[in-house]
């Protein structure tokens, strides 16, 4: 019998060791992630903390300070939040009567206000699941919540916000559960009872939040608030519909035409024809990560692998697109009502990993096959190429430009692998098309442009470190020097470029406040290179957050050079 | 299904009055104690008769939070009745009632049919508003009006039906432009049942022979 008990403690003990050994950029672990292998895992939360940046893979050295840094920050925090007025010193100016807005007890008082709102809310979580109506998971549920209003005033607590925590302390739990079930069976290893530490359920939960929060913020932003002392709230004076302000709106309405008209046409125009826009089931998709979509049990495996996949969460679009393609034959079948009742209640999935797996399809079609099982590929005809190619290289609307949402950050990631499609598509549509000819003859520049500008780079990191006697070094330095110019003439003489963002990616062009390019332009470009930038500075930053190599000094000067040069006419 | 016209209602008010309790209950004719937070909006559809004519509830469910009001406001528009709900036991969502009103007249058509609905009418004995209250306060501002129970079924089906009612009069009256779809109302098609009421057949199906 003491075999059978110990076997499980020890399997136990093995998964963390394990997970001590990730690298640090945890390729098993997330392969394993993807496939969906973390279902049994006892170590979730912590998981969960690895792939959102919380705790160092590769150095387990590093996670008991690394935790403990994150609980003292949210003690602190609740801390300092918390409004005592019965310890104040001068009743006779503050007291429960005082009208004063920086009165302690005015804050109190709103502070239960804001309290109020969200238990409201959080009493109401996950109806069908017990777990969600313990008292102490409620209380618990609030207390973050309610930091976490007071540490992102402008966020504030939205409704929804609870769903995205539940998952969250669920996991927590879960993972507390099995380490007091091992622990009265053997002495558990110290790192282990630190990081999992069950006295730390608020505290661990708050800072998984935190950071799944700030990946989906834009779900939850709105335009127009303004400061009270309960928090932040809209302005009572907008009394615009603001619905065009609305990032969430416009992230959906970028995954309809940039992602879901070119995997699956068909679908798309259906929609269209119905007038069912995507906001108006989407929305709830996107602010609560699909909750409301799958079970409990399924939607962490989703989780798991919307974490595994990037920290910016850029797999939530091509879930929105995968699973709108999983119910495809329902819904062109389907009429208006039907159509809406199947995207509201979405249908029970056999399978969440063909979800998944069809995600990862989408978004990176090169390195993930279609998934076998997956009944509903959509057939992307000619026409549907075409206008995938027109909406990648005509010029952006105003309204996706405002509105590259926060979550959309790899449009490199997109269109490169598609880039190589739409060349063989145009090849042999060449002729008849001198749209797409025209198209794909700034594409050869830009691509032109950018070999010259790196061209240039090189030459000029590599000038200063090559000894002045190698003569045979120099001629090949004079020979890039001269490749570059001949690259640069040809686009200068040619006609203007639009900036194609798949290369400023690519090439982590960030910053649009350009400094004074590295080659002294002359006189007719230096007017241009000062003109703002065509592109927000919110696209640039997404841009840079989007890509996971460390950023270089020199990598951001070349970058903007680049972009200057992309940028002459 | 084959209707004669197909209504669109909002179901507005704070959260928590049991808005989409009540859509549960006129839709699915059931009761859920506690009911998932509407996110962004629901959506319902029922059939029902008015006189000896089929009509179809298109019915938009809301969240109540302020927040997220703007995203609410754009499916007043094109709603021809509006459902405006309070919580007998909290007054603060009655002493609300004038701004969710102000917000529904100034962002949908002027002759949406409003009902102003006391709903929890079950639980007397936590009641904070007397009925009397919401009755002068629906004369006040020309609201139908009534108290209901989402859990125990009382009044919902007859405060969704009497607003169809009133819609329908306004359209016999011809206070209704119903060739303007922005009203919430849509002519059906009662010989093709497949067909959807916004297919092109029926627009043109409407203009070819006027208003019935």
């Amino acid at each position: 019998m003491e075999d059978v008990k110990s076997a499980p403690c020890l399997k136990y003990e093995e998964e963390w060791l394990a997970l001590s050994k990730v690298d640090i950029e945890m390729t098993g672990l997330k392969e394993k992630i993807m496939e969906g292998e973390l279902r049994a895992s006892r170590f979730r939360s912590v998981i969960w903390r690895l792939l959102l940046g919380a705790l160092t893979p590769g150095y387990p050295d590093l996670w008991s300070e690394e935790t403990k840094a994150s609980r003292e920050h949210y003690k602190q925090l609740k801390e300092s939040i918390a409004v005592k007025p019965c310890l104040i010193s001068e009743p006779e100016r503050d007291n429960p009567l005082s009208t004063n807005e920086k009165s302690s007890w005015h804050q109190f008082f709103c502070d239960k206000e804001l309290k109020c709102l969200i238990k409201q809310d959080v009493v109401r979580t996950f109806p069908g699941v017990d777990f969600f109506r313990s008292e102490e998971i409620q209380e618990a549920m609030i207390s973050i919540l309610f930091c976490y209003a007071r540490e992102n005033p402008t966020m504030c607590y939205r409704q929804g916000m609870h769903e995205v925590l539940a998952p969250v302390v669920f996991v927590v739990k879960s993972d507390h559960h099995a380490l007091l079930h091992t622990k009265e069976q053997i002495t558990l290893r110290s790192d282990i009872l630190y990081v999992v530490n069950p006295d730390c359920f608020e505290e661990d939960s708050y800072t998984l939040f935190r950071r799944i929060m700030n990946a989906i913020e834009g779900s939850y932003l709105i335009p127009n608030v303004a400061p009270t002392s309960t928090g932040y709230f809209p302005c009572p004076t907008n009394a615009g519909t603001g619905a065009n302000e609305n990032q969430v709106i416009a992230q959906l309405n970028w995954i309809k035409e940039i992602l879901l008209a070119p995997s699956d046409p068909e679908l798309h125009d259906h929609l269209v024809k119905l007038d069912i826009p995507l906001p108006l089931f989407g929305i709830r998709w996107l602010r609560l990560l699909f909750g409301r979509e799958f079970p409990l049990q399924d939607l962490l495996v989703l989780w798991d692998a919307i974490f595994a996949d990037n920290r910016s969460f850029d797999l939530v679009n091509y879930i929105v697109v995968a699973m709108l393609s999983s119910v495809r034959k329902t819904l062109i079948e389907a009429d208006y009502t039907n159509c809406l009742t199947t995207l509201m209640r979405f249908p029970a999935v056999t399978d969440i990993s063909l979800i998944i797996d069809y995600a990862l399809h989408l978004k990176n079609p090169t390195v993930y096959k279609v998934p076998s099982k997956f009944k509903s590929i959509p057939k992307v005809s000619n026409k549907a190429k075409e206008k995938k190619t027109k909406v990648m290289n005509g010029p952006t609307s105003t309204n996706n430009r405002k509105f590259v949402p926060n979550n959309v950050h790899r449009p490199a990631q997109l269109q490169s692998p598609s880039y190589d499609q739409d060349l063989h598509f145009s090849d042999r549509y060449l002729l008849h098309e001198p749209d797409l000819l025209l198209r794909e003859l700034k594409h050869a520049q830009n691509i032109i442009s950018l070999c010259s500008a790196k061209l240039a780079q090189y030459h000029r990191v590599l000038e200063k470190s090559v000894d002045p006697n190698d003569v045979q070094a120099h001629s090949a330095l004079t020979g890039m020097q001269e490749l570059s110019n001949l690259l640069a003439d040809n686009v200068r003489k040619s006609e203007p470029m639009a900036v194609e963002p798949a290369f400023e990616a690519q090439e982590k062009i960030v910053s649009p406040t350009a400094k004074k390019p590295p080659i002294s332009p002359t006189d007719k470009e230096q007017v241009k290179l000062t003109q703002p930038p065509s592109r927000p500075r919110s696209v640039e930053m997404t841009l840079l957050k989007s890509t996971s190599m460390p950023i270089k000094e020199d990598d951001l000067e070349a970058a903007e050079f680049t972009l200057s040069l992309l940028k002459l006419s | 299904m084959s209707y004669a016209y197909m209504f669109k209602y909002i179901i507005i008010g704070d959260t928590g009055v049991g808005k989409s309790c009540l859509l549960l209950q006129f839709t699915d004719k059931r009761f859920q104690p506690v009911h998932d937070l509407t996110i962004g909006v629901e959506f319902g559809a029922r059939l029902v008769d008015i006189e000896d004519k089929q009509i179809k509830l298109q019915i938009w469910d809301t969240a109540g939070q302020e927040a997220f009001r703007s995203i609410t406001r754009s499916y007043y528009r094109g709603a021809a009745g509006a459902l405006l709900v309070y919580d007998i036991t909290r007054r603060e969502t009655f002493n609300h009632l004038t701004t969710w009103l102000d917000d529904a007249r100034q962002h949908s058509s002027s002759n949406m049919v409003i009902i102003l609905i006391g709903n929890k009418n079950d639980l007397v004995s936590r009641r904070e508003v007397n009925a009397e209250e919401g009755e002068a306060f629906a004369r006040e501002h020309g609201l139908i009006f009534m108290e209901t129970s989402a859990k125990t079924a009382s009044n919902v089906e007859e405060a969704f039906i009497n607003t169809a009612k009133e819609i329908y009069g306004k359209i016999r009256e011809g206070v209704f432009d119903i060739s303007n779809e922005a009203n919430g109302i849509k002519l059906g098609v009662q010989q093709s049942p497949s067909a959807n009421s916004l297919s092109p057949t029926t627009k043109s199906f409407y203009q070819n022979t006027g208003c019935c």
